[in-house]
């Protein structure tokens, strides 16, 4: 009962915290839209295009990222929409914990008999906040859908993906295309922001954010499957290109990385000194 | 209920902030600490309530071992450095806040705290609003609302004006009733003399003597 009280505070503080930073996100979010939208425009007034788009369209014009960079072959391009959401993320779940702890916090601390329970908290706190994320993302591509004056039918169409981006997506199923969107990017985020909510009691909040978004931007280079980030891409994935990342291989990562710093985050939170200041 | 420190020392980045400590505190009784800015009242006070760990040493309360048996003393209130609340909510709110989570007094108990530390339980003003001294009286009464077994003050007379004071006064004397164990830090002897019973004095991070209050000599 105690836990779930420590959770109601992290669930209302954090938010509280955080609300101009999710709005900074959705603004970029729709900014990028805007973009979109005028795209389409030009496509449909030059009849390069046809189709209208769907909410699932407007989806991976968000979290697409970028195809994979081979130094010997094209011109590599930096997934700017895909980064700076990422960038965001990880700002919003940077410093609410260590914030906490060094102020209001400590009163919870006292009352809490377990510095773990404080921890395992502030863990289900940071998977909530991205989860929020991501559907807070899934609201805006579902405003832009309506303002395009697209369709929520489950379909998406390759010739928009191919005018927009160059994406083909001949292969991938409308069930895998949700998975790419929605399960892996959220395993991936809530992974690497684990991570980094347990390296801030190790290293100053703003180290460690710099650390996870160094990982995630050198992913952007490397297609590599121990470079986290390149699952989090739609177009990285091996369901949509030969060369890409294993979509299981994703999960496993992931996973591992969240629950790695769990327990890790856990063990430092036993013997860590909450002195004056951060 | 007691504490006892065994052989306490405490080093930070290579420096040696504790060392040597041995205590014992029992209930009913208010204890002070006394000495110079940075001899090390404050971390003592942050290792009796388990906000550090002791790099050796003991921490012994009620038999448990802190950090080994238990991970916080089951009943404590403390008010070390500078509080910090919410800024968005009023006093009562960040109060209840707090109190809601252990769940073991209701609203009117949060009010009388609020009220003995000489604030408006139905104050509407927001924390951030808070003079210094509101701030600090705020404070106390978040150590005390609970009724704790264990109650630690650090400063508890900073920046609070004579009828503050007072108040603080007897809220000391009503805890002592109780049967509550005190630890309170106060930078002013005469003052330290009128609230404590027994004074720990400290120098350069340990204990250099321990008076009671009818070896008065002791800390003149």
């Amino acid at each position: 009962m105690k836990f779930f009280k420590f959770l109601l505070y992290d669930l209302r503080q954090g938010f509280r915290y955080n609300r101009i930073k999710y709005a900074a996100a959705a603004a970029a979010s729709a900014c990028t839209l805007i973009w979109f939208g005028l795209s389409l425009n030009m496509g449909y007034r030059y009849g390069f295009i046809q189709d209208i788009p769907s909410f699932t369209d407007v989806a991976v014009y968000l979290l697409r990222g970028t195809p994979p960079y081979d130094p010997g072959y094209g011109q590599y391009i930096l997934p700017v929409i895909w980064l700076l959401l990422q960038t965001l993320l990880f700002f919003i779940t940077a410093y609410y914990p260590r914030q906490d702890i060094y102020q209001f916090g400590q009163q919870i601390f006292l009352r809490a008999y377990k510095k773990t329970s404080w921890w395992y908290s502030k863990c289900i706190w940071c998977a909530a906040s991205v989860a929020v994320f991501y559907l807070m993302i899934f609201g805006v591509a579902a405003v832009g859908c309506l303002c395009l004056r697209g369709t929520f039918a489950p379909v998406f169409s390759e010739e928009l993906a191919s005018y927009c981006y160059g994406g083909v997506f001949s292969d991938v199923t409308f069930g895998q295309l949700w998975v790419l969107l929605a399960g892996l990017p959220f395993a991936v985020s809530l992974g690497m922001c684990l991570f980094q909510m347990m390296l801030s009691f190790f290293v100053e909040p703003v180290v460690s954010y710099l650390v996870v978004i160094g990982i995630m931007a050198a992913s952007t280079y490397m297609t590599e499957p121990w470079m986290i980030g390149n699952y989090s891409m739609v177009l990285r994935s091996a369901w949509i290109r030969p060369d890409g990342v294993d979509t299981g291989a994703g999960f496993c990562l992931a996973a591992a990385i969240g629950i790695f710093s769990i327990m890790i985050g856990a063990w430092r939170m036993r013997k860590y000194d909450i002195l004056a200041k951060g | 209920m007691y504490i006892e420190c065994q052989k306490i020392e405490k080093e930070i980045r290579g420096v040696t902030v504790l060392h040597d400590i041995d205590a014992r505190f029992e209930a009913g009784i208010i204890y002070g600490l006394w000495g110079k800015n940075g001899c090390g009242k404050t971390m003592l006070m942050r290792i009796l309530s388990n906000l550090i760990h002791p790099t050796k040493g003991k921490v012994i309360v009620d038999g448990k071992e802190l950090g080994k048996n238990c991970g916080y003393p089951v009943s404590i209130g403390a008010l070390i450095e500078n509080p910090a609340f919410l800024n968005d909510y009023t006093g009562f709110d960040n109060l209840w806040t707090l109190a809601s989570i252990q769940g073991r007094v209701g609203p009117k108990k949060v009010r009388r705290a609020i009220r003995m530390a000489g604030l408006d339980p139905d104050d509407k003003r927001k924390y951030r609003k808070y003079s210094l001294g509101m701030k600090q009286r705020l404070g106390i009464a978040c150590a005390i609302m609970e009724e704790p077994e264990i109650v630690i003050l650090d400063e508890p007379i900073n920046a609070i004006d004579e009828n503050g004071v007072k108040q603080v006064r007897e809220i000391l004397s009503e805890l002592k009733e109780r049967g509550t164990l005190v630890i309170i830090a106060c930078h002013d002897k005469e003052e330290m003399s009128l609230l404590a019973d027994e004074i720990y004095l400290m120098s350069e991070g340990t204990i250099v003597r321990h008076v009671r209050k009818e070896e008065e000599d002791g800390w003149k």
